[in-house]
């Protein structure tokens, strides 16, 4: 079966405006095939690539070097087929007309995308209704939330129906109760079908949603893997965070097993680092033996877990 | 047609909450004014129509202008100049579409410097052939809009390039006979001025207003049409490079 997504070997430099500067190297040499119909993850730090690479793919920046294509359409030589069957949503407040209503920016875009006027105002309808947006669909986007913004974006990129779509932080500012709201409408689009590239530097959203899940950095790729991976990365590398210890329970607890380190911060809380899975328990145990009430479990972020799993192939924390 | 249609809708919704876009109007009054004051101080009460007609072709031509580099500038800081180049549409048709509302609202500006005159000078400007002005007007607002298009492409280019507008844009008003006739103007600039569009335009409106019979009408009309599709090929296919451009380059962006 094709692909839906390929990359071959691409790579993508940027000339440093000023003179005798070295080009940035924004991918390097990054091969990778989305499925059809998956959820495919892009996870990396701030800076990794990801929009570089989610740019490419939706046509609006060429390659330096390397092949990408999108259902087998070339993104360099037929720019225009890839067009005609992806969807692109951004994050963040920009990429909407801000002074006209949700429903006259699908017009609009439904017009560009080539939607037959006879079906405009049904499927603006159906989409609005989908994210939720019916009630103020004559309102100005301007007046909207930010999670009603995020909505409108990705009833904007539905708008020609595509096959592939691609999605750039969309939960990136958004409450935690928007962006579940925002996950649940994604995972919607996987039962139609759909392919969905989406880019996160958030480990719980790409476990949460992606069938796979590439890790990039520094414009290179460490690994594709399943979220059931990313889960136990999660707890393997869970710490514990805990105030009101004294210097002996602290010390009783650096020498627990599995324990890696122990860090006071400055406002007197202990940072806990775990090494291994299962241990967070016995310490939590042992702190409340200790006469310690005030403790709670803390994710690693992600640059903790690339240094970790990648050591010096992850980035430098 | 639905997609130029769809950028002429956007900007008559967005634009009229916009005041930057048509804001050049609003200087219609005053240089209306400027230029009557000049002919009535030296007698000249014949050259009224042009003291009206230049400040109002000066403000569409600003709008026209200045409408294309704001919608670049605009939609290059909003990510939309990003979505556009997704989408299967050139950007030049909807950004035709959008200078062509804003072109519109600005033909308020004839009527505007008409009034002026009435209500400062006195002065009553009458039209001897409406139809042959509404003619011109539209044909010349076509031109505008086409010919701006170059001007445009320059703003996708180089994010520096309203000065280049302003400056660029100024010889096409000279030239193009909107302050002076081309024909009171040196002799040498006259083969020149007369590949501008503007120069057959201001011609032929000047004369709806003040010629007893307007001469050779149908050329003068085609002249308009010929060289505002001269600049619209022209544009579109600059703009279409540039766009092109800005994908290698990356500057599509700002950030």
């Amino acid at each position: 079966m094709q692909s839906a997504v390929t990359t071959t070997a691409l790579r993508r430099e940027f000339k440093p405006r000023k003179r005798g500067l070295d080009p940035i190297t924004a991918l390097d040499d990054v091969s990778l095939a989305v499925e059809p119909g998956e959820i495919h993850g892009l996870l990396g730090p701030n800076g990794a690539g990801k929009t570089t690479l989610v740019k490419i793919l939706s046509t609006i920046l060429t390659p330096t070097s390397g092949t990408a294509t999108v259902l087998g359409h070339d993104v360099v030589e037929d720019p225009g087929a890839v067009r005609r069957v992806i969807g692109l949503v951004f994050g963040g407040d920009r990429g909407l007309y801000t002074l006209l209503s949700a429903r006259h920016n699908l017009e609009y875009w439904a017009a560009l995308y080539g939607v037959p006027s006879r079906d405009t105002g049904s499927r603006i309808d159906a989409l609005l209704a989908r994210v939720g947006l019916t009630r103020r669909a004559d309102d100005r986007v301007e007046t909207y939330s930010r999670g009603m913004r995020q909505r409108l974006h990705l009833a904007r990129g539905l708008i020609s129906d595509p096959e592939v779509l691609f999605l750039d932080e969309p939960t990136v500012g958004l409450d935690p109760v928007a962006s579940l709201e925002f996950r649940q409408l994604v995972m919607t689009l996987r039962e139609e079908g759909k392919t969905i590239f989406l880019t996160t530097h958030d480990m719980g959203e790409a476990e949460a949603i992606c069938d796979r899940v590439s890790l990039i950095d520094r414009g290179a790729l460490l690994a594709t893997e399943g979220p059931e991976t990313l889960g136990r990365w999660i707890t393997a590398y869970e710490r514990v965070e805990a105030r009101g210890v004294t210097d002996d329970a602290a010390t009783m607890v650096s020498g627990l097993p599995g324990v890696m380190s122990t860090q006071r911060l400055p406002d007197g809380t202990l940072r806990i680092e775990t090494a291994v899975t299962g241990v967070v328990r016995p310490i939590m145990e042992a702190l409340l033996a200790a006469g310690v009430t005030e403790l709670g479990t803390r994710p690693p972020s992600l640059e903790e877990v690339y240094l970790r799993v990648f050591g010096d192939r992850g980035l430098q924390v | 047609m639905s997609r130029y249609l769809a950028g002429f809708r956007m900007q008559l919704r967005a634009g009229i909450r916009t005041p930057s876009y048509w804001m050049t109007i609003l200087t219609t009054p005053a240089q209306t004014i400027l230029f009557l004051s000049v002919i009535t101080a030296f007698d000249r009460p014949d050259l009224t129509a042009h003291a009206v007609i230049a400040p109002a072709v000066v403000s569409m031509w600003g709008a026209s202008v200045w409408t294309g580099g704001a919608i670049v500038r605009n939609d290059r800081w909003g990510a939309m100049l990003e979505l556009h180049a997704a989408t299967p549409t050139s950007y030049a048709v909807p950004v035709i579409g959008r200078m062509s509302a804003t072109l519109l609202l600005s033909l308020a500006a004839i009527p505007l410097a008409m009034a002026t005159a009435w209500l400062t000078f006195g002065l009553d400007v009458g039209v001897r052939h409406p139809w042959v002005l509404a003619a011109a007007l539209v044909v010349t607002t076509a031109a505008m809009v086409s010919t701006a298009l170059i001007f445009t492409s320059m703003t996708v280019l180089s994010r520096a390039a309203i000065t280049f507008q302003n400056s660029a844009s100024y010889p096409i008003l000279l030239l193009g006979g909107a302050f002076v006739p081309l024909d009171l103007l040196p002799g040498w600039v006259h083969p020149i001025g007369r590949l501008i569009f503007l120069s057959w335009g201001t011609d032929l409106v000047r004369d709806s207003i003040t010629a007893a019979t307007v001469e050779d009408l149908w050329l003068r009309l085609g002249m308009v049409l010929l060289l505002g599709a001269a600049g619209l090929a022209a544009g579109t296919r600059l703009l279409r490079m540039v766009m092109h451009r800005v994908t290698v380059t990356g500057e599509i962006s700002v950030a």
